[in-house]
């Protein structure tokens, strides 16, 4: 049994003045419409949100009437929306589900990130001193440079994504030594929705998932390997495992970094580059469609680089390729898909 | 509330964001401000929505046709609360005992849950009629300050159609909120910060995984062995920095503590590979959390 991706819907990224559950309607109904499919077909879903960047104790309780859940089963995914492809692709290689429904949203405009993360570490040993996401990713970049990293590259990368000079990267605004403004991914507002079948006869865009991992590393940060990041090569294990691939297998990459070095150790955490990082700025195979630094929110840049991933290959762009997701404190959380054509 | 140095960390979590309405939202507050109370109806199944949200979950239908509804209703449920709850709007525990009603207002197919105003509590029936009590002038349904009884029975003439308004999304509403925790920090967390209080930061040894880590913790994370009181290392207070992000003030830090398996978290004011050691607050100002540590210092300066 093969799980595909039937249908793609998302709404535009950027700053959105509409409620979340009006955004959602918007990625959610695109996605049916793509796939062909009506909400009764939808057997299950599977969403991925944030109760602190919604502002809810639940985030999930704004969403359920427009994903269509009523009267239907829902559950709910407090990591990246790559998380959430992994378990209802589970759901649906169980083989009690069809048609399974994913969807992420987040409205990064409608507080401030960094201080939101603040309260989502340990509160014993790390909230009174402040860690957030961005000096989580800081330290990581620090620890990186320490062990030889190449602060060029990670302009490089910054560079490339966004379109502009190196020296631009390298001269704006310092956010969190060594972490400048421009080495950080744009953080704005949407919703990003798949669905998800392992009925042939909806299977309409040929696009078949052949292998998906998730791993977790420790949350106290003393306690990580920063830099090899094992929990996405241990993700990335698995997948390649399941699919039967080799790295050298994967035609295209779409990877999650919010911060530009966190796509150099990545890219090289799956395999994907030489130590160096440098495939990551010079090769065309790596996040294409701009990767998170395009401007996603959290949560959605994961199942949006699915999305990606998954539209790279019905443009006959790629065959094989690998979507990536992450989430937490440097990216605690690693989700990893293999997609492939004509399956 | 448990005592800071009672086996508790306590924090208050101050949140903030700008929230949208979006246009259904926005709506419905226009015609708040016009007095009216205003539903969506679903043009399949008819139900009249209230409050308004732009999609149908029986049908999966967009709405779009406004209807007017009574500011008058029925209870179609209620409780009596005797346990005082911490008010999400006010952060503070509202008086008891209190009712908190459903309400079903004429011409809505839906009901809305509110309190009891200007009657006691345990006259609060199924059944019984009542009137919205709003703060003027009425903006949104944080004006809405309740429910009180009121005579005479269901108005026939609601729902009454609305001409459709304009459609578009309104300014942001800030939302603040200040929430105070108290963390149970547990055997670990305990052996940690009764360490900090007596100036000691401590680590656990585990024996089968060769390891002493820090902070010291309950189990090990690794073999899932409990940890005992005997599993207690003194590590550092010198060790080296192993990384620094330059942000918050003081900078943030992963230390490499003397003696430890695993790296340290906490505020240095000291660059990467510096030697430091951790600078403790006076005995007396130390309350059993991370912040008996002021930073860790290059060894130099604290001599
Ligand atoms: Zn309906
Ligand atoms: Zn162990």
């Amino acid at each position: 049994m093969t799980v595909h991706v039937a249908g793609i819907g998302r709404t535009r990224y950027g700053r959105d003045e509409r409620s979340i559950p009006e955004m959602v309607y918007e990625a959610v109904t695109a996605a049916l419409a793509d796939a062909g499919v009506t909400r009764d077909e939808i057997d299950s879903i599977v969403t991925a949100s944030i109760d602190l960047f919604d502002g809810k104790v639940a985030s999930s309780v704004l969403i359920t009437e427009v994903v269509g859940a009523v009267m239907k089963e829902e559950a709910r995914v407090a990591d990246d929306g790559a998380a959430a492809f992994v378990h209802a692709s589970a759901m649906l290689l169980s083989g009690r589900k069809e048609t399974v429904l994913v969807v992420a949203h987040a409205k990064n405009s409608e507080a401030d990130a960094d201080a939101l993360t603040a309260w989502s570490t340990d509160p014993i040993h790390m909230q009174s001193l402040g860690l957030n996401d961005l000096t989580a990713a800081a330290l990581q970049a620090d620890a990186w440079l320490a062990q030889g990293g190449d602060p060029d590259a990670m302009d490089a990368v910054a560079a490339r994504r966004l379109g502009v000079a190196p020296a631009e990267v390298a001269s704006s605004p310092v956010i969190a030594e060594p972490l400048r403004e421009k080495h950080r991914a744009p953080l704005v507002d949407g919703a990003c929705a798949l669905v998800l079948t392992c009925d042939v006869r909806r299977a309409t865009c040929d696009v078949g998932v052949s292998g998906m991992g998730l791993c977790v590393e420790p949350h106290y940060l003393g306690d990580r390997d920063l830099i090899g990041c094992p929990a996405a090569q241990k993700a990335a294990e698995q997948a390649y495992r399941m699919a039967g691939w080799r790295p050298e297998d994967v035609q295209l990459v779409e990877i999650s970094a919010q911060f530009a070095h966190q796509e150099i150790l990545w890219t090289r955490a799956l395999r994907f580059a030489e130590d160096d990082g440098r495939r990551s700025v010079d090769g065309g195979a790596i996040n294409p469609s701009g990767g998170w630094f395009a401007g996603n929110p959290y949560v959605v840049a994961g199942l949006e680089r699915i999305a990606c991933a998954a539209e790279a290959i019905r443009t006959g762009t790629a065959r094989r390729v690998l979507a990536h997701g992450c989430w937490g404190p440097a990216g605690q959380g690693h989700a990893v898909v293999l997609l492939e054509g004509g399956r | 509330m448990k005592e800071q140095n009672a086996g508790y960390i306590r924090h208050r979590m101050g949140l903030a964001w700008e929230m949208s309405p979006g246009a259904t939202f926005s709506a419905f507050h226009a015609f708040l401000e016009a007095g009216k109370l205003a539903g969506l109806r679903c043009t399949r199944c008819r139900k009249v929505y209230l409050p308004p949200r732009p999609v149908c979950g029986d049908c999966y239908m967009p709405l779009s046709e406004w209807f007017e509804v009574s500011d008058r209703g029925s209870v179609e449920g209620f409780t009596v609360s005797h346990h005082p709850i911490l008010d999400p709007v006010t952060g503070s525990a509202r008086p008891t005992p209190y009712a908190s009603l459903l309400v079903r207002l004429d011409g809505a197919s839906t009901s809305i849950n509110h309190y009891l105003r200007g009657a006691d509590p345990r006259t609060a029936a199924i059944g019984m009629r009542v009137r919205a009590v709003w703060r003027e002038p009425r903006r949104t349904l944080m004006d809405l300050l309740g429910f009180e009884p009121t005579g005479g029975g269901e108005d026939a003439a609601f729902p009454r159609p609305l001409e459709a308004p304009d459609l578009k999304p309104a300014a942001r509403v800030q939302v603040n909120l200040d929430i105070p925790f108290a963390y149970a920090v547990g055997r670990g967390g305990r052996w940690f910060c009764d360490g900090l209080r007596s100036g000691r930061i401590l680590a656990s040894r585990c024996g089968a995984c060769a390891k002493t880590l820090v902070p010291c913790r309950s189990f090990c994370p690794s073999c899932f062995r409990r940890f005992a009181e005997s599993d207690l290392r003194e590590v550092g207070p010198g060790g080296a920095v192993a990384a620094a992000a330059g942000a918050p003030s003081p900078p943030l830090g992963l230390i490499r503590l003397d003696g430890a398996d695993t790296l340290f978290v906490h505020h240095v004011r000291a660059r990467r590979g510096v030697r430091v050691t951790a600078l403790f607050k006076p005995t007396e100002e130390r309350r059993g959390d991370p912040l008996d540590i002021e930073a860790f210092v290059p060894v130099e300066a604290s001599a």
